[in-house]
């Protein structure tokens, strides 16, 4: 019979690996539906089991997927869970915090699924006034116009100033004095205002003054994000009638690891090589910057990795699907690019080399042999690595279970005594856990290359040198500190 | 008899999804100098064999063959017309001319033929003593001597009805330099499918959703036991020393897979009976064979090209129903003892009244008097 520790360790992994993993949109194997089905059945079991680690997960690194699940249980179930006393307070500082980490489209998208939800409660209306009175609410209610006006009615908050105008009459026949809106009403007549308001909301007017794609995306490029920018760099590299599409080194300066890889893996070899000194460099610019956000502790438990061999899955199922063509590819590669940059000697081999061993070249092609390039990768050079990543979706199929032959061979006969660990970008809602290729290898999900900081820290935990206890008071330790970071900056985010 | 040739052809292992599973084959000799191309003709096809003969069937997509050294269309091209497509009350129907028809090169393709995949293997089974009674017993009505077994049909179940074919043939992983497959549901051999060049497969890879398989693999897609991948034994890493060691034990792995997927197609290898050839190509020959037909495990039709050297260019294989053998085989049986019924029940170790039952169940009734189709 397994006792509570045990169970309540496989709980919380289950769930951390979920809130890592799954994204709720459709993956190469299971459809969108399949993933939210089985994401929502992880996150009410953990609400009602565990509702404080629950909460403290959202202090945690996770994505912003299930952060705002998280926050959806917590505010529409206030009392489910165990332990009904006095945890409020920091359950509500927690989705304060959390709500101002994410993307503001994706919390307005929250407010309006509370809003269908019919969730009503005090304690719901008081966080999104605590959140709008926090936004610069002008800008917002310009690029988000319909999610305000529906938020704005669901929790009975005054509209101040120009805002009730602006949302809820019709522009013509007034002027406003608010700059942002003034700029809105201009552009419905004058092309030069529309480079004015914010990209979104200026393509709805470029396309109204007719204005060619390649002189307006040049001159909205000021007011894009950067992931904007990053996902327009090819459409204007096409319009341009320039010989070959050109990415621009600025185009790319913004981008995460992940997506600059995917931006990458969308290039046909050719482009990609006559490119090679641009992309080598964007690429070494976002591992510098993805590491110096990195706490002491967290670089260190990077460091700690020692001699790494890593191996990449890049079978045709690291594709993906056309929402997210090449994710699980892409974060392979964003691994690969981070540790290379921390750590002094990593070896990488590719499930399917295609082009050179260069994984700036890589493709998602073949099927999933894992075991010889683990073998490749751990045999390459004297002495044995210190540590073995493997970044895969799990399917192994050529053969099937390879990766544990070798590991079980390097373990048992050849002196192998470092660590073992299998990053798994895909989250499969069958088994609600994202799938293994091993049973005497961690599974560890992560959707974003910076994960894998977090996937070290998790892969302790879950290989036992660490009791649910303990990951608790670690949790609420860094909840407490990312709380004071927050209070210490001061202010909202943008 | 004959058999199949599998040199040159290579496995990998296999992957697979709920009861389907797919084992790659590869080609390690230089690919023939043949290309095929797919015509799609998502129509009802009556094909005029000849001057009194006519095969109708559902035809999804023709395949035509062309010599590679010659002037190649690029995919997706429509090639030669080769029928008036009318519809019919809101369904497509072709008039074809010939199963296998031979198409001459002009300036921009080089010279092949154009064929109906599948259909020309079935045909070669349907035309079984089409032709009915050689001999006019007593027994046997005046339709059957005079007009044979016309029509002689065979239902079969499409790919796309199968259980989870879609998803696996979906998720599968193409590897590089792959020209074929052979596909197993449950337990079941149900099709093997190989093509020059490995361009070819890619573009044919789906078409197993479009393919026809007798009616028992449907129930075995369902209800097969699930086919769990095979993994590697692990006790085999047991006795390593080195990483040498290691790499030779993932060798040998490769090799024991090998050798069984090799033995799981011998009833397919094994197969050929009636070979007959329909048509030649240059140094190729398109032919067609049917099984040995008495009751016993398998039965696979199929239609293959095979070169000079009896090596496969290209080679697709269906597999018969028991109850679709079983009618092929009374026929087979009628047939050889002259189609004396009294003989041939004792052949088959049953008494007449049993034989005539057998003729009736097969669905072969209206051969019969009407006196002898009461079943008593």
């Amino acid at each position: 019979m397994p006792d509570a520790a045990r169970i309540e360790r496989e709980d919380v992994l289950l769930f951390l690996n979920c809130c890592l993993a799954a994204t709720g949109q459709a993956t190469f194997v299971h459809g969108a539906h399949a993933q939210q089905f089985g994401t929502a059945f992880v996150h009410a079991y953990m609400l009602h089991g565990y509702r404080r680690l629950y909460a403290l997960c959202l202090a945690a690194g996770i994505n912003a997927y299930n952060a705002a699940e998280i926050v959806f249980q917590l505010l529409r179930a206030p009392r489910a869970g165990t332990e009904v006393h006095a945890r409020h307070p920091l359950e509500n500082a927690l989705i304060t915090h959390a709500l101002r980490e994410m993307s503001p489209a994706r919390v307005y998208r929250l407010f309006a699924r509370l809003r269908a939800a019919r969730v009503n409660n005090r304690r719901t209306r008081a966080v999104i006034k605590g959140y709008l009175a926090s936004r610069d609410l002008a800008f917002d209610a310009l690029k988000y116009r319909r999610h305000v006006k529906s938020t704005l009615k669901h929790v009975h908050h005054p509209a101040p100033g120009e805002l009730g105008p602006f949302l809820f009459q019709s522009p013509h026949g007034r002027t406003f004095d608010t700059p942002l809106f003034e700029a809105w009403r201009a552009a419905h007549f004058s092309e030069r205002a529309v480079y004015e308001l914010p990209y979104t909301v200026a393509e709805g007017f470029a396309a109204k003054h007719r204005i060619p794609r390649e002189r307006f995306l040049a001159r909205i490029e000021p007011r894009m994000t950067d992931a904007e920018r990053g996902r327009l760099a090819r459409t204007r590299a096409a319009h341009a009638k320039a010989p070959a599409a050109q990415l621009s080194a600025s185009a790319l300066s913004g981008l995460p690891l992940e997506r600059l890889w995917a931006t990458i893996l969308a290039l046909p070899l050719k482009a990609r090589e006559a490119q090679q000194d641009v992309l080598r460099a964007a690429l070494a610019r976002a591992a510098r910057r993805a590491l110096g956000r990195l706490t002491g502790e967290a670089r260190a438990q990077l460091e700690a990795l020692g001699r790494t061999a890593l191996v990449i899955d890049n079978s045709y199922s690291a594709r993906g699907v056309r929402q997210t063509r090449h994710r699980s590819l892409a974060v392979a590669l964003g691994v690969f690019t981070l540790l290379d940059t921390a750590l002094p000697d990593v070896r990488v081999a590719l499930s399917h080399p295609l082009h050179a061993s260069d994984p700036l070249f890589a493709h998602a092609h073949g099927d999933t042999a894992l075991a010889r390039p683990l073998l490749d990768v751990m045999r390459g050079t004297p002495r044995m690595p210190e540590s073995v990543l493997i970044v895969s979706d799990g399917w192994e199929n050529a053969p099937a279970g390879g990766v544990h032959a070798v590991l079980h061979a390097a373990r048992t006969r050849l002196g192998f005594r470092g660590f073992a660990l299998h990053i798994n970008p895909v989250f499969d809602p069958v088994d609600f856990a994202p799938r293994a290729l091993s049973t005497g290898l961690t599974t560890v999900g992560a959707r974003a290359s910076s994960d894998v900081v977090t996937a070290l820290f998790f892969a302790r935990f879950a290989q036992g040198l660490d009791t649910p206890e303990g990951l608790e008071h670690t949790l609420e330790r860094g909840a407490l500190a990312w709380l004071a970071e927050h209070d210490a900056d001061g202010g909202a985010h943008g | 008899m004959a058999e199949l040739s599998f040199a040159g052809l290579s496995f990998a292992p296999a992957q697979t999804w709920a009861s389907v599973r797919v084992v790659p084959i590869m080609r390690d000799a230089p690919a023939p100098p043949l290309r095929l191309a797919r015509q799609a003709v998502n129509a009802g096809a009556t094909v005029k064999l000849d001057a009194r003969t006519r095969y109708t069937s559902y035809v999804p997509h023709a395949l035509v063959v062309r010599s590679a050294a010659g002037p190649q269309a690029a995919y997706g091209t429509a090639l030669t017309k080769d029928g008036t497509l009318q519809k019919k009350r809101g369904h497509a129907w072709m008039d074809m001319h010939r199963l296998a028809k031979r198409l001459p090169s002009d300036g921009r393709h080089a010279g092949g033929a154009r064929f109906l995949p599948l259909h020309v293997a079935i045909e070669g089974f349907l035309a079984l003593h089409f032709g009915g009674p050689d001999v006019a017993w007593a027994a046997y009505s005046e339709r059957a001597l005079r007009h044979g077994f016309s029509p002689r049909w065979e239902a079969f179940c499409a790919g796309s009805g199968l259980y989870k074919l879609d998803d696996a043939l979906r998720w599968f992983e193409i590897r590089d330099g792959q020209v074929g497959a052979a596909l197993f549901l449950g337990s079941m051999l149900a099709s093997v499918m190989i093509t020059p060049h490995p361009d070819d497969y890619r573009a044919l890879h789906r078409t197993f959703l479009t393919d026809l398989f007798g009616d028992t693999l449907y129930w075995e897609a369902l209800y097969g036991a699930p086919a769990a991948p095979l993994p590697i034994a692990v006790h085999q890493m047991d006795h390593v020393q080195s990483w040498d060691d290691v790499a030779a034990v993932l060798d040998a792995d490769h090799a024991a897979r090998q050798a069984q997927s090799a033995a799981m197609l011998d009833e397919v290898r094994t197969a050929p009976r009636g070979l007959s050839t329909v048509m030649k190509l240059g140094a190729h020959k398109l032919m067609r064979f049917i099984p040995d037909l008495a009751p016993g495990a398998a039965h696979h039709l199929g239609e293959m090209i095979v070169g000079a050297d009896g090596h496969l260019a290209y080679l697709k294989t269906l597999r018969l129903a028991p109850k679709q053998a079983r009618r092929g085989h009374l026929l087979q049986t009628l047939a050889a003892h002259d189609w004396a019924l009294p003989t041939a029940a004792d052949a088959m170790g049953v008494t007449e009244k049993q034989l005539l039952n057998r003729i009736v169940d097969a669905g072969f009734g209206a051969m019969l008097r009407a006196h002898l189709r009461e079943r008593g």
